[in-house]
């Protein structure tokens, strides 16, 4: 499978992920933002509002695409309509690439909308490997999947999440998107380190990094992308880039969503990591 | 079936149901039972589900109240899994669902509103056609209706209500503050969901015009059309109705039938 292409030009620094309630300003203030996000299920419809403004978004700024329904991981043959109309949408927009996760979200035509664990098997590793085959092969090119964040772990897994997501990489030949929040609020809920987690991951393939808040819920920590970035996260995320190098590196806000400036000025407390990275180079 | 598939099959069915079973596949946390941790995707699976209807139903919410919402939507959404992928698509029978709740009862215009919210919710979404331009007007050879078809613009969704919907609509979202409450009994109306551009629209209009709108919904030739209208409509002059659907751009092209 060929990597998809890049122009790094296009794709450095730190992308936000587009919201409906910031295309106003962004169209009227331009913000200094190398890249958008835009979650393709937002855009699977026929016409309308949301692709009126990403298509005039897309005039000015490069985008890449990330989707939460493809269930990789699932047992339900892929969906081949979602798949085509991800294609359309792809042939459009031009996007720098696309995402999804490592996960499932429905079975037996019943859907979760919500991101699911997969067990960490030898046989699971072969399925979604597969699975993740299938979809790049009709994309034409590779895809990133993204670590997800977890509530509970299976008693059939008999290795750790790194481990797993090298093998699926390593097998389907696809790169990684590695959510910081997301391996910080595993590692609490699950009690592992997540340090040890970072230096699991296969550096060569890690492509994206994300960034975004928890809620603490008391007893566990949920991923609601709803605050701004926790402190332990801009820990881990300070260590992922000494660990990986500078990769490009998401925002994302999904609920509670805030003025844009707050999301700008988030973008720029994670550049000042890179920052501080390059002087210490 | 696979062991994964087996997992899956239980855990769908935990997430939409019973925990019993699935709980023997989870791992026991020090803090959280199997069954605490199943429950944070059961709330978060079913509670994502009633914030998407109460999105797509902002003013029937807005009218029964969240709690009363909320615990409806619930039932809804523990006999009505996601079918699809995208939240977008999720809550077309939530209107039917509210006709046969009980509770209801006593507010029978409510499954209307929730209709017309649906139909806002998909024309909002749709994919448009632009209204006919007038030159291209001027030249339909409306001498040959019959062999004529007329097309309506897209999107354009017919509402028919024995309730003052428009007006539920607008104390539901609370948008005009004139609105603070509304006579049921001052009767019902037609209504069309439209989009003038980006905007999605709703109007209420006469029952003629709405007559003439549902007659060019069917495949039939316009000249068959105004000749069912105006059998119908004895005493008024159909050229003021195809005027008015012209003013409002809701008429997209005359085009030829291939016969």
């Amino acid at each position: 499978m060929s990597a998809f292409k890049i122009n790094p030009k296009d794709y450095h620094g730190v992308g936000i992920g587009l919201r409906s309630a910031h295309y106003q300003t962004i169209l009227a203030d331009r913000p200094d933002v190398p890249w958008f996000e835009a979650l393709t299920d937002n855009y699977m419809n026929d016409g309308g509002y949301p692709l009126h403004y990403l298509e005039k978004i897309r005039a000015h700024y490069p985008i890449t695409f990330h989707g939460v329904g493809l269930s990789l991981g699932g047992v339900d043959p892929i969906d081949l309509t979602y798949l085509k109309r991800l294609k359309a949408l792809r042939s459009q927009f031009q996007p720098i690439h696309f995402s999804d996760h490592l996960c499932w979200t429905s079975h037996d035509g019943r859907h979760s909308n919500d991101l699911l664990p997969m067990p960490y098997t030898q046989d699971a590793v072969r399925h979604v490997s597969e699975r993740i085959d299938q979809v790049q092969n009709s994309l034409g090119e590779q895809i990133l999947v993204e670590n997800v964040s977890s509530y509970l772990s299976y008693t059939m897994s008999d290795r750790t999440e790194a481990e797993f997501f090298a093998e699926v990489a390593q097998q389907a030949d696809c790169l990684i998107l590695c959510d910081i929040n997301n391996i910080y609020v595993s590692a609490k809920n699950h009690g592992f380190d997540a340090l040890d987690y970072l230096k699991a991951m296969p550096k060569a393939r890690i492509r994206e990094l994300h960034l975004a808040g928890y809620e603490d819920q008391g007893d566990y920590l949920l991923d609601t992308h709803g605050e701004a970035v926790h402190e332990p996260v801009w820990g881990l995320y300070e260590r992922a880039l000494e660990e990986y190098g500078e990769i490009p590196t998401l925002l994302e806000w999904d609920t509670n969503i805030p003025d844009f400036s707050v999301l700008m000025q988030e973008q720029s407390r994670a550049l000042n990591y890179w920052t501080k990275k390059q002087a210490r180079v | 079936m696979s062991e994964l598939s087996k997992l899956y099959a239980t855990m769908m069915e935990a997430i939409y149901g019973e925990t019993s079973l699935a709980a023997s596949y989870i791992v026991p946390g020090k803090v959280l039972s199997a069954a605490a941790q199943l429950g944070i995707y059961q709330g978060s699976v079913k509670g994502g589900l009633v914030q998407a209807l109460g999105d797509l139903f902002p003013a029937s919410k807005g009218l029964l109240g969240e709690q009363f919402f909320d615990a409806m939507a619930s039932r809804y959404v523990a006999i009505n899994p996601s079918q699809s992928a995208s939240l977008d698509h999720y809550g077309e029978t939530f209107p039917l669902f509210m006709q046969r709740f009980e509770p209801l009862a006593e507010l029978p215009y409510m499954p209307d509103l929730a209709s017309l919210e649906w139909t806002w919710h998909l024309a909002f979404h749709a994919a448009s056609t632009n209204a006919i331009s007038p030159d291209v007007l001027t030249g339909v050879p409306l001498d040959q209706a019959d062999q004529l078809q007329c097309i309506l613009v897209e999107p354009i969704y017919l509402h028919r209500s024995d309730y003052p919907l428009l007006e539920l609509r607008a104390l539901g979202l609370m948008t005009e503050s004139e609105v603070d409450a509304v006579d049921i009994a001052s009767g019902g109306g037609c209504y069309v969901v439209f989009r003038d551009g980006l905007n999605t629209q709703m109007s209420q209009v006469s029952p003629p015009l709405y007559a003439l709108l549902e007659e060019l919904k069917k495949p039939l030739s316009f000249g068959t059309i105004c000749a069912q209208w105006l059998s119908k409509h004895p005493d008024l002059e159909l050229n003021v109705y195809t005027a008015e659907l012209i003013k409002r751009s809701w008429i997209a092209d005359f085009r030829a039938i291939n016969n």
